[in-house]
């Protein structure tokens, strides 16, 4: 091996030319092979529903959008247009988001407008240079991931090519404000979305794509290498005209035992060790702990954990966090522990920023923006393939005025526009295994706010999801979401509404949970909510469950609002159930003009 | 000396100019468009009063350079501070000098360039209670951008004479959707005989936002009379709201127009009929509620007996 790719280097050095195609984009998956989850025998019973308040479900198409703006992703307008579809990108975001980054990435540029094939770019093969790097097997590997490197940060220079330098001043002083601004002050965006419109976005997926091809080749490398012989060092590139990207890097290999890295670009062996401001890392084992690395902020950041239980800890924009970036960070083994403050555990706006834990029972923690985030032009998304998982967002930014003794999430699969003229992006938080815990505060879990799609998925497992107000598979203010549970007897508790199927304020909501005996606690608008023109629903296709709600406001519920209607909905398609509002087995009821409920065995 | 203070201080607010440089403006305003909520409560309110009380200066300040906000938690800043001066149709202005002042200023910036500007301007026309204006600001039920500034305001004004230039854009399918339902909520606003007879047509419109608008204008126009009138309506969507919207209204009098619906083969009429009647309840309905309970195969029409027995269990009067 180690000869193969010295020869490799050497010979693309000698001839120059040697240029291959990326790797072809895989094949975007098509809808699961189960069928749509809202299928014909929950349509007819929809249908039986709505028609108790004077609706069809032909009627859901009404307008919600009756602003428009240059950043809005058709995601946001298609499920606006057709709440109902909130399902099919449900379903579509459990597939395409799992645990191959590559098929990721190339599926989320079709969420961000991109013809994932159009992404295709050629790479340099002909990339070498001398590194006096030993072993063989060391050196070869660090060349590689310094081809990948150049690759990717090629990319993100191919998106910023049209600014000049006071636009990236501009990006550097107050970009990270967007999202991640902690004075808490009204400043004006104007200026820094003026520089954003200058990028080009579809660069910065393709140095997403091109740090997850990074990742595919530095697990098959991994997989042949005995690092026991390693020598810890680190080295400084030289500068290479022929390799700007590459100007002052400073690489380091890391031996078998623990080692200390504050390099750039890091490949170690194993051992238990402390990683520092690296920004492209791969590592072989041990218990690791990783402090301001993989970083995304007007920038590209990867992490590659191979094993151990490993602990993550940043401020903004890290852990697959980008802004005006991209970054991905994969960790496949142990029971691994993400603490943040804000952006950052698959978090992006103006970009792509993605983490993948393969495995593992992990824990997130982060205060806001993080867990799955979208900001304006960007997708974020955390995908745990397995594990039981707890996810905690909140405890630090006060939702003051309104509440100023609660602390604002904005999180766990959280789209989030800028009021009152951009359009907000797409956050998808999908776990697919295992008994998790989520709990928030102030908006998340499958929310959105101004023109942004959020989503939560999880595909297994008994969860508890626990909320404040707003979310829960809540569209707010003109924007769209969901939350899907597919299995699992699951309990959702949120303590002040507008929550479990909402949708406030030409928005829409959908909770979704396909099985397990589940237990529903709201206060306020919750279980199929809606006003102000929005629609919620929330349908619960089997199993035994609870609903309970102090006030009237809950299962099936909307009030009118600005003259205008909205329509809330909850569908109970089977088991035994319970209501403390009044619903209950083989009826259906209406509340005010446009809530109604249905609970029935589901038409076969 | 006090005397000479207040003299001057009156002087000076007459010239509308009046110690211009002693008043934060800028941080009042600031403040006033905060969203009045939690610990906003109080600050929102006292730095709206402060801005009422400046009177001819902050009307300068606001008309025609703070009108382009579309933020609704700005514009209803401006209503309440614009309002607080210049007065509403039920209440008074500071003077009628101020009054005079904002009308004019706001009908001059129905012509501006910005959009919002229009539209706000017309909107606070209409919340001044300024019939005077009505006719300047008809022409914008045409401009694309700001007719839904024109029809707040002659909803507000109770226009008649543009009813049926607003039923138009009501029917209007090229007009969005918002400008639809906007215009039909509009026509309610105005009420009428006119606008009562469009009102009823939109009953059966294709799309739910214009169907709903109708039903909730009839209802606050209480119109009782058409509204039976629908209830052998050929269109089952007509029919429906009808019946809904006279359970609104609770007349009384139309207990034996809805009556008869009890029997309707169609299930969701005698569920809708079922409600209705139980809004305007009379404790002898236990009998027919009793009896039907027993007979009813239908869940969602029992559902609603089984509401309208609690109504009248808990208490209704002949």
């Amino acid at each position: 091996m180690k000869r193969r790719l010295v020869l490799f280097f050497a010979a693309a050095a000698a001839f120059g030319v040697a240029l291959r195609a990326e790797d072809p984009p895989k094949e975007v998956p098509t809808a699961k092979a189960e069928g749509p989850l809202l299928d014909k025998a929950v349509l007819k019973r929809l249908e039986q529903a709505l028609d108790c308040v004077n609706l069809s479900v032909e009627d859901l198409g009404w307008d919600k959008r009756p602003l428009s703006d240059d950043w809005r992703l058709a995601c946001v307008n298609d499920t606006l247009d057709h709440p109902l579809a909130l399902a099919d990108y449900a379903q579509r975001a459990e597939k395409e988001f799992a645990d191959d980054p590559s098929a990721a990435v190339l599926n989320g540029a079709a969420w961000l407008d991109f013809e994932p094939a159009k992404l295709q770019v050629l790479r340099d093969e002909k990339f070498g240079m001398e590194l006096p790097i030993q072993p063989a097997a060391a050196r070869d590997i660090m060349l590689a991931a310094l081809r990948e490197w150049r690759f990717a940060e090629s990319q993100r220079l191919s998106a910023m090519e049209a600014l000049d330098d006071a636009d990236e001043a501009s990006l550097a002083k107050d970009g990270v404000r967007l999202y991640a601004d902690e004075s808490e002050e009204a400043w004006d965006s104007t200026a820094v979305l003026a520089v954003a419109k200058k990028i080009d976005l579809a660069g910065l997926v393709r140095a997403e794509a091109a740090l997850a091809g990074a990742v595919k080749m530095l697990r098959s490398a991994a997989a042949k290498i005995d690092g026991a012989a390693w020598k810890s060092d680190t080295w400084r590139l030289p500068n290479m005209a022929a390799y700007p990207e590459l100007k002052g890097l400073t690489v380091a290999i890391g031996g078998p035992g623990p080692d200390r890295h504050t390099a750039d670009l890091v490949i170690d062996a194993g051992g238990d060790d402390e990683y520092t401001g690296c920004r492209f890392v791969l590592d072989l084992g041990g218990d690791d702990t990783y402090r301001g690395c993989g970083k995304g902020m007007v920038a590209i950041g990867l992490i590659v954990d191979l094993a151990g239980n490993d602990r993550y800890i940043d401020k903004n924009i890290a852990q697959g966090g980008a802004a005006f970036g991209a970054s991905l960070l994969v960790d496949v083994a142990g029971d691994d522990r993400y603490e943040a403050d804000q952006c950052s555990q698959g978090s992006a706006f103006y970009g792509v920023g993605m983490l993948f834990d393969l495995a593992g029972d992990d824990g997130y923690r982060g205060a806001r923006h993080v867990q799955g985030f979208g900001g304006v032009k960007g997708l974020g998304v955390l995908s745990d393939v397995a594990g039981n998982d707890t996810y905690y967002a909140g405890g630090k930014y006060s939702h003051a005025p309104l509440l100023p003794e609660n602390f604002q999430s904005l999180s766990q699969g959280f789209g989030f526009g800028l009021r009152p003229n951009v359009s907000g992006g797409i956050g998808i938080l999908a776990d697919h295994a295992g008994n998790d815990q989520y709990t928030a505060e102030v908006f998340g879990q499958g929310a959105s706010y101004w023109f942004a799609l959020g989503l939560l998925i999880d595909s297994a497992g008994h969860d508890k999801y626990d909320l404040y107000q707003y979310g829960q598979g809540s569209g707010i203010h003109l924007s769209s979401a969901a939350l899907f549970d597919r299995a699992g007897n699951d309990a959702y508790s949120c303590n002040n509404g507008v929550a479990q199927g909402c949708g406030h304020d030409w928005a829409a909501g959908m909770l979704l949970d396909l099985a397990g005996n589940d237990y529903y606690q709201g206060a306020g608008m919750t279980h199929g909510g809606a006003n102000a023109n929005g629609f919620g629903i929330l349908i619960d296709r089997a199993g035994d469950d609870a609903y309970s709600g102090v006030r009237p406001e809950c299962q099936g519920f909307s009030f009118q609002s600005r003259g205008t209607f909205g329509l809330g909905v909850l569908l109970d398609l089977g088991g035994k159930d319970k209501y403390s509002q009044g619903g209950r087995d083989g009826t259906a009821w209406t509340k005010t003009t446009l809530g109604v409920g249905l609970d029935c065995e589901e038409a076969k | 000396m006090r005397v000479a203070t207040i003299g001057l201080f009156m002087a000076a607010f007459m010239s509308g100019t009046a110690c211009a440089e002693d008043l934060d403006l800028e941080g009042w305003w600031r403040d006033a468009c905060l969203w009045e909520v939690g610990s906003n409560l109080e600050k929102v309110p006292a730095a709206r009063k402060k801005l009422i009380e400046a009177g001819a200066p902050t009307l300068d300040f606001l008309i025609p350079g703070k009108l382009t906000a579309a933020d609704t938690i700005i514009t209803r800043a401006l209503s309440m501070v614009i309002t607080g001066i210049a007065g509403t149709a039920t209440q008074k202005p500071q003077s009628p000098e101020l009054r005079n002042k904002a009308l004019a200023g706001l009908i001059n910036a129905l012509t501006s360039t910005d959009a919002v500007t229009r539209r706000n301007a017309a909107d606070l026309l209409g919340q001044m209670g300024a019939t005077e204006a009505a006719d300047r600001i008809a022409p914008l039920l045409k401009d694309k951008e700001a007719r839904g500034g024109a029809l707040a305001a002659l909803g507000a004004l109770k226009a008649e004479s543009c009813v049926p230039d607003i039923a138009e854009m009501a029917r209007d399918a090229t007009v969005t959707e918002r400008g639809r339902f906007t215009a039909v909520a509009t026509l309610g606003a105005i009420g009428g005989r006119l606008a009562q007879e469009a009102l009823l047509s939109f009953l059966s419109d294709k799309t739910a936002t214009v169907r709903f608008a109708a039903q909730y204008a009839l209802e606050a126009l209480s119109s009782t009379g058409a509204l039976v009138a629908k209830l052998r309506d050929p269109d089952r969507r007509a029919r429906l709201h009808a019946i809904s919207a006279l359970g609104r209204i609770g007349d009384r009098s139309t207990r034996a127009d809805l009556r008869p619906l009890l029997d309707d083969p169609d299930a969701t009429v005698r569920g809708f009929a079922v409600e209705a009647l139980s809004s305007m309840q009379k404790p002898s309905d236990a009998a027919w509620i009793r009896e039907r309970m027993r007979s009813e195969k239908d869940e969602f029409v029992k559902g609603k007996l089984i509401e309208a027995m609690k109504r009248v269990e808990s208490g209704g009067t002949e």
